[in-house]
């Protein structure tokens, strides 16, 4: 059960800068980041032998064969596992095993959203944007009523909250201003992200509604960027330039849903994912520590209504109680459990969990700057999904 | 027939894929369907190829014939997307049936205001025909009988 602690650790990331509009492709972005993360370990294209990545985005831009071609990998293995967030955080667990099974020694992952100015990508036959297709289910009982996409499924998500728990819409947009306040002064401290100016609770009840009742601070924005990590044995780790940080804990569970579900069915799951509690018990499990032991959490965070349903779900508060756990300052720098330590999706970047992975690493080296947890050991990542979960968790070495 | 939604602006439904077909042949007639099985007689959604609960391939379309109600909603008074950009603010809604819950119809609601929406109003189903193929379930609340 517990064979694959610490027999893995990361010792390279790299990232770019993240702005909502570069004018650079996706490959370009990609290429600089992996490069940075191979400088901060110390070492070559030559030097690494496997590729991991999520198995359902990425690879639209830049694939495992191209980037191999392009810098000189000889590659031993490759692999892809879970999707976009999940997938980043899941890229350990794969990782791991192939290191494990002596099928690679040195393996690396890269990611980006390719959401910005250029895709890099040619267009559809038919001229569509990929931001325009959706397939299947949601394309024929979804989107012809113009509800295309996850803004309209978590605003409905919201109201059933405040339903089932008896918010009033004022007492509500407190709460979700909070969680959008405690990201953006986050990432104005981190300095790095694409938000670097603070939020007051006016700026935030002033910003227009969207989709009620979530307004325009309520959601990240589509940013450009991307993040790549290199990860080897733990014996090998030891001779790199920097602290090796352990991936100490690995954990995934499931629920019965289809892709076609996502976040629009559930039943009685609708407002609460089980899985993600069962994952993070498997991950600590392995770990052989305890919720409490977790010094940080960066957790999927593109709308504020995300961070509710996933402290809840995760087992870090009861369910209706995540608003007033972020309230009691419970999820700040300075709480007990801070979140999103460089200001998350939210306030930082959108790079679906792969800046926060990168922060992750940052601060169990004690490169936090100003946002570093004092002392932190152990910090977690995790991928936020209505039908699958992923939880990794590092280590300090 | 009313004309509610101009759905000739956006994207539509593929109402021949086997799969589903019968869902629409159903709106064409005026009813709502839902997959059921025939062996554990659950019903469920969105389809699945196999029972979800059983694990039978068994399954029929059949017509929810109980009362609709709203399971939750949101006000889109600004979307993004080019595809709806003449739409105009809209109503989204998820309504769930008294005799399969837990199961929901994304869906558009018509003929009201969000100051009167609450969650779990009792709803009824209007049918918009878009061309021969295509007919659109929307609903609406249920008129309330006014005491004079």
């Amino acid at each position: 059960m517990d064979s694959l602690r610490d027999k893995i650790a990361i010792v390279g990331i790299g990232e770019t800068e993240y702005s909502y509009k570069l004018d650079r492709g996706a490959r370009e972005l990609i290429t600089e980041a992996i490069y940075k993360a191979l400088d901060d370990a110390g070492i070559s294209p030559r030097d690494i032998d496997g590729v991991v990545t999520e198995s359902t985005w990425v690879q639209q831009f830049l694939n495992h064969a191209e980037l191999a071609l392009g810098l000189g990998i000889n590659t031993r293995y490759t692999g892809g596992i879970g999707s976009t967030g999940n997938g980043n955080v899941a890229s350990f667990h794969l990782a791991a095993k192939a290191i494990a099974a002596g099928q690679a020694d040195t393996v690396l992952t890269y990611f980006t959203n390719g959401y910005g100015s250029q895709q890099d990508i040619p267009k559809t036959a038919s001229g569509a944007r990929r931001d325009d297709i959706t397939r299947g289910i949601k394309d024929s009982f979804e989107v012809p009523y113009g509800s295309n996409g996850p803004r309209i499924y978590f605003a409905q998500v919201a109201h059933r909250y405040m339903h089932e728990f008896g918010f009033t819409g004022e007492q509500f947009s407190k709460l979700l201003g909070a969680i959008a306040i405690n990201h953006r002064r986050n990432a104005v401290m981190n300095g790095g992200g694409v938000e670097k100016e603070p939020l007051t609770y006016e700026d935030y009840l002033n910003s227009p509604m969207i989709a009620d009742p979530l307004r325009l601070y309520d959601f990240c924005r589509w940013n450009d960027g991307a993040c790549a990590w290199i990860v080897t044995s733990a014996e090998r780790a030891k001779d790199f330039p920097h602290p090796p940080v352990y991936v100490t804990g690995m954990g995934y569970s499931w629920t019965p849903e289809a892709r076609g579900d996502y976040w629009t069915q559930g039943g009685e799951n609708y407002l609460h994912k089980p899985h993600m509690a069962v994952a993070l018990d498997r991950a600590l499990q392995m770990a052989g520590i305890s919720r409490g032991d977790l010094d940080f959490a960066q957790i999927y965070d593109a709308y504020t209504i995300m961070v509710l349903i996933f402290l809840e779900s995760l087992g870090f508060c009861k369910k209706g109680e995540g608003g007033a756990f972020v309230e009691s300052g419970a999820t700040s720098l300075e709480g007990s459990l801070p979140i999103n330590t460089h200001g998350g999706n939210l306030s930082h970047s959108y790079i679906n969990m792969a800046s926060h992975i990168v922060e992750a690493v940052r601060q169990l080296r004690g490169e936090a700057g100003a946002c570093q947890i004092k002392n932190a050991e152990f910090g977690m990542v995790e991928g936020g999904s209505s039908w699958e979960e992923y939880v990794t968790i590092f280590r300090r070495g | 027939m009313k004309k509610y939604i101009d759905f000739s602006k956006g994207p539509l439904p593929d109402v021949e894929f086997s799969e589903w077909a019968s869902f629409w042949e159903g709106t064409r007639l005026g009813e709502i369907r839902l997959p059921r099985c025939r062996d554990c007689n659950r019903f469920h959604f969105y389809p699945c190829w196999l029972c979800p609960f059983c694990h039978s391939p068994n399954i029929q379309w059949q017509e929810v014939k109980s009362q609709p109600r709203l399971f939750t909603w949101t006000y889109v008074r600004r979307n993004l997307s080019p595809v709806f950009p003449v739409r105009g603010p809209y109503i989204v809604a998820l309504v769930e049936f008294d005799e399969a819950p837990g199961l929901y119809l994304t869906t558009n609601l018509v003929e009201c205001q969000p100051h009167d929406i609450t969650i779990g109003m009792p709803l009824e189903a209007v049918f918009q025909r878009v061309d021969d193929k295509i007919t659109m379930p929307l609903f609406r609340p249920v008129k309330k009988q006014v005491a004079r």
